[in-house]
């Protein structure tokens, strides 16, 4: 009778994971290419409040890129929000660093990544 | 008996190997997208079909109308800056449909580039994920479940191990009630914001259709239209209304992005669809015939739904080429509804005072009308117009439609090769103040849009209104 209390325990408990096990948002990596370059946003999680953007970007042959200014806009295009630019801090070849940057509404955001004025390419952020 | 175990066993193998899942790849979800762009001096109208799972070859009709000149046209699928498949389309001097084969690799947003050599019209359209829902996962896996817990539960029973049958038998109660359950209320659950329609089409937002979000509403902030000529082209800049940003996220309604119906300066008509050249910058070939200003007025959706109007005019100097009169509203009583060559067509005006409905049939002779646009047929209303009131400055600017006739068992509307609709054309319409009005009845037969201008007179309404 015991062993019979366990196995119906065992199967409420795997139930009750498999319902309540955690899905979050890992980081989100995007690639997309302009027409000289290709940049990669990477953001842990990205929610309501402050989030940290990395940005890589590398020329058509796979080199790491350098220049300057690299800034991004966010815009929520659902209501018309647009925040004021923010420069992007140079952390090594082709690689940039958009520190705590305040995000104050859920939902979709626009984010334009401006390299050094000539090129824009344009990210997609679902924020929940 | 002893076999029993052994067969049992034998039973629920060939139960689970023999089981093929259920995905729901029956039919492809989306539709096929319907848009009509004025390319240069062609008037096309492009149909992306539906595609399947990708890999898979996406076919895009181009279809041509009366007076479209022959030539070879460049169409090209990207994704993410990168171009991904690329096909060239002769166009015949027979107006009709003509194919291009391109092959989309992956799920997310796409664009079709339709270039014509001189200008690149760019369609920004999805590709959707075939994913099932959750609630159709529970009832499968529900099911599923219930049926192995069921075989367990026999072969414990038959093992002698009643206690433990037991429990799997609660457990085959307890998928049976959610599958059930998630099944009856399937229907019920609304489906969740659509990227493309809603949200902005990304690769993960496409990619993961059923993940909830936080938003309820998904209208947008008005647009701002700036008109500008660029040699014999209209350049229409669009931004948004509350972060001065390009506008790149119009939906196609009434198969185009945009509806730009443009009035000259003695009341000619023209229907023009914009092409997209870059995020918020449209041209849409004119070719004005006369100097003046033009009254401009464009009709546009943006994601998350809401037509608007938005009004504009364009003045333009000097022309070389003397005026056609197509469309003349001003000019029926004397010209006559039309040009040669084609049947012609009957107006029947049953105009009631301003503020009551009023009818207006088009009699167009047989039932061989095309649908254009998605409807039978248009009537642009533009008024009221005197001395002192031209186009640009009027009131009142109305697209009025007459519905094609439902066609059950087909669950997409019909394209232009359909040609059996009318012949007997009706647009009701409530003239909201007296006056003289312009307007033109616009239908298609033979791959060829007929415009019939006329001049619709509203009485003021009799009494005390209300």
């Amino acid at each position: 009778m015991k062993a019979v209390l366990w196995a119906a325990g065992t199967i409420l408990l795997a139930g009750a994971a498999l319902l309540l096990w955690p899905i979050g948002p890992g980081p989100m990596v995007t690639t997309l290419r302009t027409a000289r370059h290709q940049v990669t946003m990477t953001v842990d999680d990205p929610k309501r409040g402050a989030n940290t953007f990395g940005l890589e970007i590398v020329d058509r042959t796979g080199e790491p890129a350098t220049m300057t200014p690299v800034t991004i806009e966010l815009v929520m295009p659902a209501m018309g929000h647009a925040l004021p630019p923010v420069t992007a801090i140079g952390t090594g070849p082709g690689r940039y660093r958009v520190p705590d940057t305040d995000i104050p509404m859920a939902g979709q955001w626009e984010m334009t990544v401006s390299l050094a004025g000539t090129e824009k390419a344009l990210f997609s952020l679902l924020l929940t | 008996m002893r076999a029993l175990p052994a067969v049992v066993a034998v039973v629920f193998g060939i139960v689970l190997v023999g089981a093929t899942p259920a995905f729901s790849d029956g039919a492809t979800p989306g539709a096929d997208v319907q848009v009509a762009q004025t390319l240069g001096d062609r008037d096309l109208t492009l149909i992306i079909r539906r595609a399947g799972r990708p890999p898979a070859p996406l076919r895009v009709d181009v279809v041509t109308h009366a007076g479209t000149p022959p030539g070879r046209l460049e169409l090209r699928a990207s994704t993410a800056g990168e171009t991904v498949s690329t096909t060239k389309v002769d166009l015949g001097v027979t107006p009709g449909f003509y194919r291009g084969t391109l092959r989309v690799d992956r799920v997310g947003p796409w664009e079709l580039a339709v270039d014509d050599g001189a200008q690149a019209a760019t369609i920004p359209f999805v590709v959707p994920a075939l994913v099932a829902s959750p609630w159709e996962n529970a009832v499968y896996g529900g099911f599923t479940a219930a049926g192995a817990l069921l075989f367990v539960a026999l072969g414990l029973a038959v093992f002698g191990r009643i206690g433990f049958a037991l429990v799997s038998a609660g457990g085959v109660v307890a998928a049976l009630a959610t599958a059930i359950t998630a099944g009856a209320l399937a229907p019920a659950i609304p489906s969740p914001p659509a990227p493309g329609t809603h949200l902005d089409p990304t690769f993960d937002t496409v990619g993961h259709p059923y993940r909830r979000t936080s938003m309820t509403d998904f209208s947008r902030p008005p647009v701002n239209l700036t008109v500008g000529m660029d040699g014999a082209d209209l350049r229409l800049r669009l931004t948004d209304g509350s972060s001065g940003r390009p506008v790149d996220d119009l939906l196609v309604h009434n198969d185009a992005l945009i509806h730009l119906v443009v009035v000259s300066p003695s009341g000619g008509m023209r229907h023009l669809h914009p092409i997209r050249v870059a995020p918020g910058d449209y041209r849409a070939r004119l070719n004005p015939s006369e100097p003046g200003a033009y009254a401009v007025a464009g009709e546009l959706a943006r994601r998350g739904g809401g037509v608007q109007l938005l009004r504009s005019s364009a003045l333009v100097g000097a022309v070389a080429s003397s005026p056609e009169h197509q469309g003349n509203a001003r000019l029926e009583k004397s010209a006559g509804p039309d040009g040669a060559g084609r049947p012609p067509v009957e107006l029947t005006k049953a105009v009631r005072p301003a503020g009551t409905p009023s009818t207006i049939m088009a009699a167009f002779g047989s039932p061989t009308l095309q649908p254009w646009l998605g409807m039978i047929g248009h009537m642009i209303v533009v008024g009221p117009v005197d001395d002192t009131q031209t186009p640009v400055t009027a009131p009142i600017w109305a697209h009025v439609h007459a519905m094609l006739p439902s066609s059950p068992g087909y669950p997409d509307r019909p394209d232009e090769s359909v040609a059996t609709f009318g012949p007997d054309i009706r647009f009701t319409y409530t003239f909201p103040s007296p006056g003289t009005y312009l307007a033109w009845v616009q239908a298609e037969r033979d791959y060829s849009v007929i415009t019939v201008p006329t001049v619709v007179d509203v009485p003021a309404a009799e009494g005390p209104r209300g």
